[in-house]
């Protein structure tokens, strides 16, 4: 099908006070909140943070910065010479100033003596990944905020890292698929990354989306069939890295149900399997997202990870990526 | 075409593309970011109010030929311009709003002051409000729910968390402006009043009786103009009031996650996600200023709405 996009010119970024930008307003830094975050109106802090707005526009890039970090492995080991890198968005002229430290024997790093509002804090090492659920961000001014943070030099924040193994050329494919909501089989043939829509089963896997009609709030009862076809079989993983198909434990058939008045219901799902693939001698990783609302068709996004040569080996290195 | 726009193109073509792609731009009149002459974001949000029926208009004309699937895809404060659309009763299939210069609350009506947690709860909101009210419903020509329906389209909502322009910028970016420019005083040395507008200040609607309206319903919704102190004018008009007057309850929707009403899904850019946008000035607009080897991810993803299996 032919699509048509209609794109937009952005603005630059939204407005800032007149005479503000880059420009010190005589005030000195502000050192940072007492006490933890807080989200009740009657804290106390809020008096002064509405006297700062009146007094000082700038003050929100003014408040003193102060980190305490500290890298470990995967088996909780301290990890030295990691590359720590630091951005805070500033009164500078770029808006961000960036920096660059060096974790110790320890694992441990720090930034003091300098000020900001927002502080991003990545760590990099050759030979090591670097977790996906790292903390990032740390907020100094807004002390509602869920990233604000409370330096405490006795308790650094983790970072995670996990030493490299072996990966092998993977074939990587991100796919979106349509789903009917009448629970019509669709297959999909993950080799190929192409879909057939009912008729005679084939391909590696099997998803039917079924959706009841919607309630007042817009929710629905919904169920999605993931089955598995031939020799192949699913098995969900909770690992970030999903380095390594398991021998066994596969499953023929994985149903994702909710449905309304379930505590913990929604009208979405992420989940991440690994999968033997139809000729029961392929391994692949594959993350995925339901996406069953209405209005229309439902889908399914897969990024799949497949190792064609029959290895369970799923490390993945995007230098040796094979096909899109 | 500008050269965001060149760049998605040339990218989504890349992706294997090959639909009609057209760039609509619309007036804004953002002054340097340097200081030297203000911003006036309100002024230009007004713009993308009203703009959004050029918008609507444009896609229901015949440039769009029978049979296509028309996909809008808007970045910071083009989707305004689309809300704006939207609210009008454009047409599309798709919707894909990139780091959204709009309230989370135009699209998603729930929670509020007593819930910190919840879309429309967002404490600095709140805390202006309680020194400087401003009208919240769209009933009451606020922002919430004022993008209720999508006409059938699907509303992916690609957001930043920590997105500079948008949330974690230092000098008063969309949240801070939403703070300290509720109503808008226009109180920038220099600024001289632009068409028509200037200093919105709260003056309680009276009945004919000389009573106050209710609780909402006439707050703010007078202005008084800058030159002529004694000229009053009521504020009716819905774009007028959310563009100077109405302060959002919740995050810019290009900032925040969880956004439910007509949102379909939603798209994490933000740091640890495989675009992994971080906090930068720069990053606001990464999808089209950062290298392409860095933003595979983002634009199969974009083609993948655009196209799916």
């Amino acid at each position: 099908m032919l699509a048509g996009v209609l794109a937009f010119s952005s603005l630059r970024p939204p407005a800032q006070g007149a005479g503000s930008a880059g420009v010190s307003s005589g005030f000195g830094t502000y050192e940072r909140w007492s006490g933890g975050r807080a989200t009740d109106l009657n804290d106390p802090r809020w008096a002064v943070y509405n006297q700062r707005q009146q007094t000082d526009p700038d003050w929100k890039g003014k408040m003193a910065i102060e980190f305490y970090g500290q890298v470990v492995d995967e088996n909780e080991r301290p990890v030295a010479d990691v590359t720590v890198k630091f951005a805070r968005n500033d009164l500078s002229a770029a808006g961000t100033t960036q920096s660059v430290a060096l974790s110790d024997s320890a694992g441990r790093f720090s930034l003091t003596g300098v000020v900001g509002k927002f502080l991003g804090v990545t760590v990099e090492k050759t030979g090591y990944y670097s977790s996906k659920k790292n903390p990032f961000g740390f907020e100094y001014a807004e002390f509602s905020d869920p990233n604000f943070y409370q330096p405490d030099v006795n308790k650094p924040v983790i970072f995670r890292i996990q030493a490299k193994g072996n990966a092998e050329a993977l074939t990587v494919r991100r796919n979106r698929y349509l789903l009917r909501a009448d629970g019509t089989p669709q297959y999909v043939n993950l080799s190929s990354g192409r879909k057939t829509t009912g008729g005679v089963p084939t391909g590696d896997i099997m998803i039917s989306l079924n959706r009841g009609p919607a309630n007042s709030a817009g929710n629905f009862d919904w169920a999605v069939t993931l089955r598995a076809m031939g020799a192949g079989g699913l098995v969900e993983s909770h690992d970030e890295f999903m380095l390594e198909a398991p021998k066994g434990g596969y499953q023929s058939e994985i149903v994702v149900r909710n449905q309304v008045g379930d505590p913990n219901y929604q009208n979405n799902n992420k989940a991440n399997y690994y999968i033997r693939l139809a000729d029961g001698k392929e391994y692949a990783s594959i993350e995925t997202e339901i996406q069953p609302k209405p209005p229309g068709d439902g889908a399914i996004k897969i990024n799949l990870y497949l190792n064609p040569s029959g290895s369970r080996n799923l490390e993945f290195d995007p230098a040796k990526e094979t096909h899109h | 075409m500008n050269s965001n726009g060149k760049s998605r193109f040339k990218r989504l073509w890349w992706q294997g593309f090959n639909g009609r792609f057209i760039s609509f731009r619309w007036e804004t009149l953002v002054g340097l970011f340097n200081g030297s002459v203000p911003a006036q974001y309100n002024l230009n949000e007004w713009e993308a109010w009203t703009w959004g029926k050029g918008l609507r208009d444009f896609v229901s004309s015949t440039n769009i030929p029978n049979g296509y699937t028309v996909n809008v895809a808007a970045h910071s404060l083009g989707n305004t311009v689309v809300g704006s659309a939207i609210q009008l009763g454009m047409a599309a299939s798709n919707i894909i709003m990139l780091q959204g210069a709009i309230p989370a609350g135009c699209f998603d009506t729930t929670g509020g002051k007593s819930d910190p947690t919840s879309i429309n709860g967002y404490p600095p909101m709140w805390n202006a409000e309680a020194n400087n009210p401003t009208p919240d419903s769209s009933s009451n020509l606020g922002y919430r729910g004022f993008v209720g329906t999508s006409g059938g389209a699907k509303v992916f909502n690609f957001y930043n968390a920590v997105d500079y322009a948008l949330a974690t910028g230092p000098l008063n970016a969309w949240e801070g402006n939403q703070e300290i420019n509720k109503p808008d005083l226009l109180r920038w040395p220099g600024t001289q009043p632009a068409k028509g507008f200037s200093e919105y200040t709260y003056m309680p609607a009276l009945d004919q009786s000389g009573n106050e309206f209710g609780p909402n319903v006439g707050q703010l919704d007078h202005y008084k103009n800058a030159i002529d102190l004694g000229w009053l004018r009521l504020t009716s008009t819905f774009y007028e009031s959310m563009s100077f007057v109405a302060r959002s309850r919740s995050k810019a929707a290009g900032a925040v996650a969880g956004i439910q009403g007509i949102v379909y899904t939603e798209v994490d850019l933000g740091p640890g996600s495989p675009t992994n946008l971080l906090a930068t000035r720069a990053d606001h607009s990464g999808e089209f200023t950062r290298d392409i080897q860095q933003l595979q991810s983002f634009y199969e993803e974009l083609f993948n709405i655009i196209e799916p299996q």
